[in-house]
């Protein structure tokens, strides 16, 4: 299982440009807010198409312009947006079982989502919303985790068990992990390679 | 009275089993699709019915769907459709008024659902069709549920378009609005009083049911 990018987008004047390769583990994507972080991951769970180059997970093509592309339902991803992106008409019970019904929370009991599982997302603190995106993300078994600042509400208490149960995850199942974060401690905790986002342009190293 | 109230519901009924579908369509239509000079055009277009006054609107409708009109004579002689002084022509002139009221409405309850919470669920595994009804459709509701209210409120008080257009027919384009017109005309001012007094009972009720269950929905975190 292996993400290979090579593709440019534009978006409303800006242009992104991302060349990098990800096996399987955690691969931080670190940079300056509005350097392209957040487009890119969106990009790869087809959210947004490439303008030019391709977008591969092992062997097969997702995105590559003018023919070939692959709907974000059936790319296995897992993302967990900035904002957690909860849907607001739903229990927390309800999130999880629309994508997974019937689906046990195993092993992500750590998140803590199982006691608030009759909330609604008003009714949630910025933290809890986090978790419960993070469980959302990891339920459905994905081969891709797409993070996007996943733990930045969180406490530093809770953010070590969220970073250590994603790594475990990650790990046991042999999946790609792509966080982005402009918290260094976070890269350093989990993360085993570095994408470098600048000015739209995401490169290894 | 109870017979042009009854039609009146009948017309409104037929009306909005049509205007509920295409204005809802419309209306995503107009929320989702890219600015350009296309969805501008219609954006502008839909609501003519409503700022055009109801006589002009009526006069439209003649020349389209009239006995002589474009449309109207393709339907009696292909079909044998005749709409004017038929209860069809009534819920002809209620749906076009109504239309813009649905559509405007269902463009505002979609235009207010974030993208991001229908591209969530897409990437976790939803096709299209599902995300629409898992995630769109209930967020959209509440405006929804007020789209539908003044599209069937109008169309029941439709009045104007249908004199011009459908005609006085006892029996078949005597609506409510039009039979309390023409109670007042034969000096029936009881009769009109009647007929004033149901129509604005029903439609407090229908504004207050739904101010309730807005509320309600709001309340619960539902509505945005």
């Amino acid at each position: 299982m292996t993400l290979v990018v090579d593709a440019r987008a534009t978006v409303q004047g800006f242009a992104l440009r991302a060349r990098f390769t990800a096996p399987p583990g955690i691969t931080a994507i670190r940079g300056p807010s509005a350097s392209g972080k957040t487009l890119a991951l969106r990009l790869i769970a087809g959210l947004l198409r490439a303008d030019a180059g391709s977008l591969r997970f092992d062997d097969e093509v997702w995105d590559a312009p003018p023919g070939a592309w692959r709907a974000p339902e059936r790319r296995g991803v897992g993302y967990a947006p900035q904002h957690a992106a909860l849907w607001p008409h739903r229990t927390v019970r309800a999130q999880l079982d629309v994508i997974a019904p019937g689906r046990a929370l195993d092993g992500l009991e750590a998140l803590g989502v199982g006691a608030l599982m009759d909330r609604f997302p008003a009714g949630l603190s910025g933290g809890e919303r986090q978790r419960v995106a993070l469980a959302r993300a990891l339920l459905r078994g994905p081969r891709l985790l797409l993070l996007d600042e996943p733990w930045s509400a969180l406490d530093r208490e809770a953010r070590t068990t969220a970073a250590q149960l994603v790594a475990r995850e990650v790990r046991a199942r042999g999946i790609v992990a792509l966080l982005v974060t402009h918290d260094t401690e976070d890269v350093d905790a989990v993360a085993e390679r570095v994408v470098r986002a600048k000015d739209g342009v995401l490169s290894e190293g | 009275m109870i017979a042009s109230l009854l039609l009146s519901l009948r017309v409104t009924l037929a009306a909005l089993a049509v205007v509920i579908p295409a204005g809802a369509a419309l209306g995503w239509w107009l929320a989702r699709a890219r600015s350009g000079w296309r969805r501008t055009i219609v954006d502008a277009l839909v609501v003519l019915p409503m700022v055009l006054p109801p006589s002009v609107l009526g006069y439209y409708l003649l020349v389209l769907f009239g006995r002589h009109g474009v449309v109207g004579r393709v339907l009696a002689e292909v079909f044998g459709v005749r709409l004017v002084f038929t209860a069809a022509g009534a819920a002809l002139a209620a749906g076009v008024v109504a239309f813009p009221l649905m559509a405007k409405g269902a463009q505002a309850a979609f235009a207010r659902v974030e993208r991001e919470l229908e591209e969530v669920a897409r990437v976790h595994g939803l096709s299209p069709w599902r995300v629409f009804r898992e995630v769109t459709l209930p967020l959209a509701a509440p405006g929804l549920a007020v789209a539908v209210t003044l599209a069937a409120l109008r169309s029941l008080g439709e009045f104007g378009a249908t004199l011009v257009f459908a005609g006085y027919a006892p029996g078949a384009t005597d609506t409510a609005p039009l039979e309390i017109f023409m109670a007042l005309q034969t000096g029936d001012d009881a009769r009109a009083g009647r007929l004033v007094v149901a129509l604005t009972a029903l439609s407090v009720a229908t504004t207050v049911t739904l101010g309730w269950w807005t509320g309600r929905e709001t309340r619960r975190g539902t509505a945005p």
